[in-house]
């Protein structure tokens, strides 16, 4: 019996999402492989984090400390590799976000444990793991195995795994020091910034909503604005409406316009014309809403929805809305 | 201000359909055309734009064969003052570990204040080497940066966080910064551009000079098998009420991450 | 006419009369001859231009052109004006030079303007100084009242001033010769009633005493040749300089419309240039030059630019005026210091003098240059500033990726070569020869990117390919081998790329024989045929299938439904730039029952779709309306329902501008080929 590590991501007092999905998987590997889940909160003030968590995990280990305040790679990669040498886990997991790409890589090297990342699945397999991957944006899949040793490092890509709690768990709690000799700081934290609310790049989105002809009139494009708005997305367009100029240019998806990779592509009352689609082409999934079922969309979308825009579309707004509310 | 580039040739697979190869570990690629590595674009470009402001020199930096060279040769019609490629045979027996411990071998002979690499690469998606590569060579770093402002012998760096948030912070050089999309507008490079950059130097480097041993090389992950995702016919219908429509809805959006 | 009063001989304050009009004459001459040096010195510092060739029809053309001002009635009514004014200055010329004759020696007369042949040169110069006078006072007058629009400049004040003067020095000059004739008789001349000007002046001068016709008489005359010297050295100053350049201009005009010039004349390797295209006014050829100093500013290219009429910052006039000004100013008259290169100047070309959007606003449809009656090209100068632009990589991201999938998959889609014959599977009763390397066909059908890949487009590539079965024609395609024609990335400035894919294609072509090119497109076929070396033959498939559908080879014969009524839109490239007018409206004559109407812009006055070239990636976004809703606007306004065309990036333009423009239900736009074949 193991232990399997989840490192915990936390952001201005908030738990993330992704810390939940990786305990629900640990949990899962647990149960079916009898190995216990630890996590590991490093950070400042760190009670209620604790208790978001007691129930998920068997251990957690903390660190409270001022200079855990704001999240640095090189401090929790001191302080995890001294973890991982002294517990030997046999699976490390780490959020596949902005601070995880930024702490994994650095921690397999000084562990000198494998690395696998944005995992999609982990499989068990004999004694050890495969891990299941990407590659090409989405369009090949990868199982990966590890090279014998002592545990191995994977990212874990958010949105995957369920949010819930899985078994019933009471966690012990392990408060430890941070280390005494202290450990010098290369990087320091100054602020969190906000992008730019004018000049959007959808190129950068990870959802889009996008409003074709289908919209008819321009103060109908609100309707699109309030569920993305809802959301959290970003809004985007076909070519006729940046003609008619009800939005700008570089809002556009399509040849003549930009090419997008979200992973999630809602094209409302876009017919799917072929200078439009090709812009869409690095979409994880495309969901279409159209009135047409005969509409070209619904061969390359992934999803499709047969309806009035203008029926459909406050539906979702408002259960968007009650699912994120709750 | 000395800054070393890392870049990386890949398919251009934007408009294509994947085809598995025989051994199925890894898709065939006689079909593909290649280009340089849409993140290593952007690095390039970075260095550019500082070098053209704070002088020094840009050296691009690659591992692979001949046909590799194409992106060092774009890399030095851009502006980029020399380029290495390292000459490693079938570069495929190598996992992140292995090519970042190559890179970083190399990027430890030669001048650097900065040292850049792409977030991501176009074909592996693994977002490794540069983070291993500052591990290796105790450098500090930066991660997912769309901005930096050079203050003195300090980079002040924006990161990206998610949902639209990002984080300054100041990080002292040397340093190793992965570069993420959408921080410049990368310089065209015509065809006679690349052309004329043939006068610069390409240097070739074998792995064997590099003194590192088969064990540090060998990989730690291995590809057991690739395959291509589900198929799916044309666009499933949600059907039903527009209640059970909008739960649907919901549940696609919350698998692929989007619903935070 | 023998004047009794000679100049040559009064005195003026002791100083003889012929001293002063050799004085005038010497010193005036000098300072025009000075100006003149100056303007020439620029010219030759401009790189090379190949203007000495075909010298036979460059007379032909100068003749029609130039002599008979063959396109100035374009614009009917001031068309006439000016060839009024024009032939008033060749014929009152050989007056000119008689004058300043007789003010150095008495009596003067050129030789042979003796005797019968002097005095019916008289009686057409009297005629035409009244026809001149008038035409003059009638363009003041239409200047003034009528206003017309194209005088007006997108940005900044027009040079009006400049042509008031002008047109009032001319008239001066004619009244001050009338009056000097007029005077003459009443002093006791030869009568001369067949003189109606002078005659004229005569009747109102009558009265006037001896004394004060004399003065009347030198006074005029005096007045006359002064003016006519500041005439002469204020044309290089202005607008004017056509009068002295214009008919060199039509001698070396563009002979070989729908090609680009090479980058350089006289360096055929591009990687030997330091740098390519225009950077600076030196960069320009010598004939670019001439093409400044001609500008008239009458604005006939501005208003049937169809980029300055949806509202794009583009108007071809004022590129002209603004870089002639640019150059003058940078290469000044009277300077005392070092003449400095234009790119040293505080503006620079590319970015102040001329925006970026400017030059990327130009669609290449070549209406400007199909209505100059100078001749002034447009088009080689929109691809060389281009080309500095794309190697400096002024280019906007869209540009870039469109050139980046060019290059690594011969189309502009990214799509890959392996796929590119696949819309050939789609047909079921037709079946299409894909070339290998050593296969004959007597003609080779070049698909080119958008109709091996666009759906729509498909849909033309496939009429086609029926049409030459039905035809019993031995044909092939290319299919993966081939790569796009490059027409686009030309124009673009892309020349690296373009002789790129050039070389790949011509390379193609050797390994197989054909006897002939059939294409798609437009732009393909004009491309193929101007650009491409080597002297292929190339026909667009409406030149293809007419001689068909002549000889019966083909005959189109299911009616048509009496819904619609037809309009044929002439695509650029295939009509202004090839001349191909004819054949596509025979074709769609050819068809049975079919209700055809002409929009008024039709033939060499057809307005532009928008493009097949850079509209496809970028959009200038100072634009009004797109230029394909303005067309189809047109095509609604002559009453047709229904807009044929033979191109595919017009059938696109089309498509999209009818929905845009909410007349989806009342208009459709089909290609030719594909209506033909409805038919077969």
């Amino acid at each position: 019996m193991s232990e399997i590590f989840v490192i915990v991501e936390h952001r201005l007092g908030e738990t993330r999402d992704i810390t939940f999905e990786m305990l629900w998987k640990a949990g899962e590997l647990a149960q079916n492989l009898s190995h216990t889940v630890t996590a590991v909160i490093l950070g400042h003030e760190v009670t209620s984090l604790v208790e978001n968590i007691s129930d998920r995990a068997d251990k957690i280990i903390t660190f409270d400390d001022e200079r855990l305040k704001n999240f640095n790679a090189d401090i929790y990669k001191e302080i995890i590799s001294a973890l991982i040498e002294e517990s030997k886990p046999v699976l490390t997991l780490i959020g596949s976000t902005s601070w995880g790409m930024e702490l994994a890589p650095c921690l397999s090297v000084k562990t000198d444990l494998p690395l696998a990342t944005d995992c999609i699945d982990i499989i068990p397999k004999d004694n050890a793991f495969i891990a299941q991957r990407q590659m090409f944006n989405g369009k090949i899949f990868a199982n990966v195995s590890f090279a014998k040793s002592e545990g191995c490092l994977l990212t874990i890509r958010a949105g995957v795994f369920s949010k819930d709690k899985i078994g019933d768990r009471k966690a012990e709690i392990i408060q430890k020091d941070f280390p005494a000799a202290g450990i010098p700081v290369k990087k320091s934290f100054i602020e969190f910034v906000e992008t730019a609310a004018g000049d959007v790049d959808i190129t950068q989105a990870d959802l889009l909503i996008s409003v074709g002809r289908g919209i008819g009139e321009e103060e109908n494009i609100s309707l699109i604005k309030e569920l993305a708005e809802a959301l959290g997305g970003v809004v985007s367009c076909s070519r006729p409406i940046v003609d008619k100029n009800w939005l700008p240019k570089y809002l556009q998806v399509g040849t003549s316009g930009k090419s997008v990779s979200p992973k999630v592509y809602i094209a409302v009352g876009i017919s799917g014309a072929f200078q439009h689609m090709a812009g869409t082409s690095g979409a994880g999934v495309i969901i279409a809403v159209n009135k047409d079922p005969k509409a070209p969309i619904f061969r390359t979308a992934d999803y499709g929805i047969v309806d009035d825009l203008f029926k459909i579309v406050p539906v979702l707004k408002d259960k968007v809305l009650e699912v994120k509310k709750g | 201000m000395d800054i070393v580039v890392c870049v990386k040739r890949v398919p251009l697979t934007e408009e294509v359909d994947l085809v598995i190869d025989e051994q199925k570990k890894g898709i065939k690629k006689d079909q593909l055309a290649f280009v340089l590595n849409d993140w290593d674009n952007y690095a390039i470009e970075e260095a550019i734009i500082l070098k053209e402001k704070y002088g020094g020199e840009v050296i691009a930096v690659t591992v692979g064969n001949e046909d590799d060279e194409e992106v060092l040769r774009r890399s030095l019609a851009m502006g980029a003052d020399r380029a290495i490629r390292v000459e490693a045979g079938d570069i495929s027996r190598f996992d992140s570990f292995g090519i970042s411990k190559i890179l970083a071998r190399v990027v430890k002979d030669l001048p650097h204040d900065l040292v850049f690499t792409g977030v991501l690469a176009d074909d592996d998606n693994g977002g490794m080497v540069g983070m291993m590569m500052s591990e290796e060579l105790k450098l500090n770093h930066s991660c997912m940066v769309t901005g930096i402002e050079i203050e003195d012998v300090k980079a002040r760096t924006t990161s990206e966080l998610e949902g639209g948030l990002g984080e300054a912070s100041v990080v002292e050089l040397p340093a190793l910064i992965t570069i993420q999309t959408g921080i410049n507008e990368p310089r065209y490079v015509s065809i006679l551009g690349i052309r004329k950059a043939a006068k610069k130097e390409l240097k070739i480097i074998n792995l064997a000079d590099l003194g590192l041993s088969d064990e540090e090389l060998s990989p730690k992950t291995i590809i057991e098998e690739v395959y291509l995702p589900p198929e799916t016919e044309g666009a499933q219908m949600l059907a039903g009420d527009p209640e059970t429509i909008a739960s649907d809805f919901i549940e696609i959006l919350t698998k692929k991450g989007v619903m935070e | 006419m023998h004047h009794k009063i000679q100049p040559a001989l009064e005195h003026y304050l002791g100083i003889p009369g012929f001293a002063i009009t050799l004085f005038i004459l010497l010193a005036g001459l000098a300072l025009f001859f000075y100006i003149i040096y100056k303007r020439y010195v620029l010219l030759i510092s401009a790189k090379p231009d190949l203007r000495f060739d075909s010298l036979w029809r460059r007379f032909y053309d100068l003749i029609i052109y130039g002599i008979l001002q063959w396109r100035q009635p374009r614009y009917l009514w001031i068309g006439i004006l000016h060839i009024m004014i024009f032939w008033g200055f060749v014929i009152l010329a050989l007056r000119s030079i008689t004058l300043y004759g007789l003010g150095i020696k008495a009596e003067f007369i050129l030789p042979f303007m003796g005797g019968l042949i002097g005095e019916l040169y008289l009686f057409f110069k009297d005629i035409f100084e009244i026809i001149v006078l008038f035409a003059c006072i009638a363009a003041i007058l239409r200047r003034a009242i009528s206003r017309p629009a194209r005088y007006e400049f997108k940005h900044g004040k027009a040079h009006k001033f400049h042509a008031y003067l002008v047109l009032g020095l001319i008239s001066f000059l004619m009244i001050t010769d009338i009056a000097m004739d007029g005077s003459g008789i009443l002093l006791g001349e030869k009568n001369a009633f067949w003189l109606p000007a002078a005659n004229t002046a005569a009747y109102l001068f009558n009265g006037l005493g001896q004394n004060t016709l004399k003065l009347i008489f030198l006074w005029n005359y005096w007045l006359h040749i002064l003016t006519l010297m500041v005439f002469l050295n204020y044309l290089p100053l202005g607008k004017h300089f056509h009068i002295i350049t214009g008919l060199l201009n039509v001698f070396f005009r563009k002979l070989k419309k729908g090609s680009i010039k090479p980058p350089r004349w006289d360096i055929e390797n591009i990687e030997d240039l330091d740098s390519l295209g225009v950077e600076k006014v030196e960069d320009f050829t010598w004939k670019h030059i001439l093409d400044f100093y001609t500008c008239t500013e009458c604005g006939r290219c501005s208003d049937n630019c169809p980029a300055n009429t949806v509202g794009r910052p583009l108007s071809p006039m004022e590129v002209t005026l603004k870089v002639r000004d640019y150059a003058y100013q940078s290469n000044p008259l009277f300077n005392f210091k070092e003449k400095t290169d234009s790119k040293d100047q505080n503006l620079a070309l590319i970015g102040k003098v001329l925006t970026p959007d400017e030059i990327w606003s130009c669609t290449t449809c070549g209406a400007c240059e199909e209505e100059c009656p100078v001749f002034i090209e447009y088009i080689d100068k929109m691809v060389d500033l281009r080309r500095y632009m794309v190697e400096s990589g002024m280019i906007p991201k869209d540009f870039q990726d469109a050139l980046l999938r060019f290059e690594k998959t011969g189309n502009p889609f990214g799509k890959p070569p392996s796929k590119r014959a696949d819309w050939v599977n789609e047909l079921d009763d037709v079946s299409v020869k894909i070339l290998e390397e050593g296969d004959e066909v007597d003609v080779l059908y070049f698909v080119d990117s958008y109709a091996s890949f666009d759906p729509q487009i498909q849909q033309v590539a496939m009429a086609i390919v029926k049409g030459l079965t039905k035809a019993e024609v031995k044909f092939g395609i290319l299919g993966p081998r081939e790569s796009d024609s490059a027409h686009q990335v030309r124009r673009l400035g892309e020349e690296g790329l373009f002789q790129f894919l050039v070389e790949e294609n011509i390379e193609t072509f050797k390994t197989c024989t054909f006897k002939q090119i059939v294409t798609t497109d437009p732009h393909a076929f004009n491309t193929l045929k101007n650009d491409y070396p080597g002297d292929l033959v190339v026909k667009h498939y409406t030149d293809y299938f007419l001689p068909l559908i002549e000889s019966g080879r083909l005959k189109p014969t299911k009616l048509l439904d009496n819904e619609g009524i037809y309009t044929y839109h002439d695509p650029c490239y295939l009509g202004r730039h090839n001349g191909i007018y004819e054949a596509p409206r025979k074709i769609l004559a050819s068809i049975p029952g079919i209700q055809i109407v002409e929009m008024e812009r039709n033939r060499d006055r057809s307005f532009c779709c928008g493009g097949g070239d850079i509209n496809l990636w970028y959009d200038i976004e100072e634009e009004e309306m797109r230029m394909g809703e303005k067309r189809v606007a047109m095509a609604h306004e002559a009453g047709a329902n229904v807009i044929v065309t033979a191109c595919p990036f017009c059938l696109l333009n089309f498509d999209d501008a009818i929905k845009t423009s909410g007349l989806e239900g009342q208009m459709k736009v089909v290609d030719l080929m594909e209506l033909l074949i409805s038919t077969l």
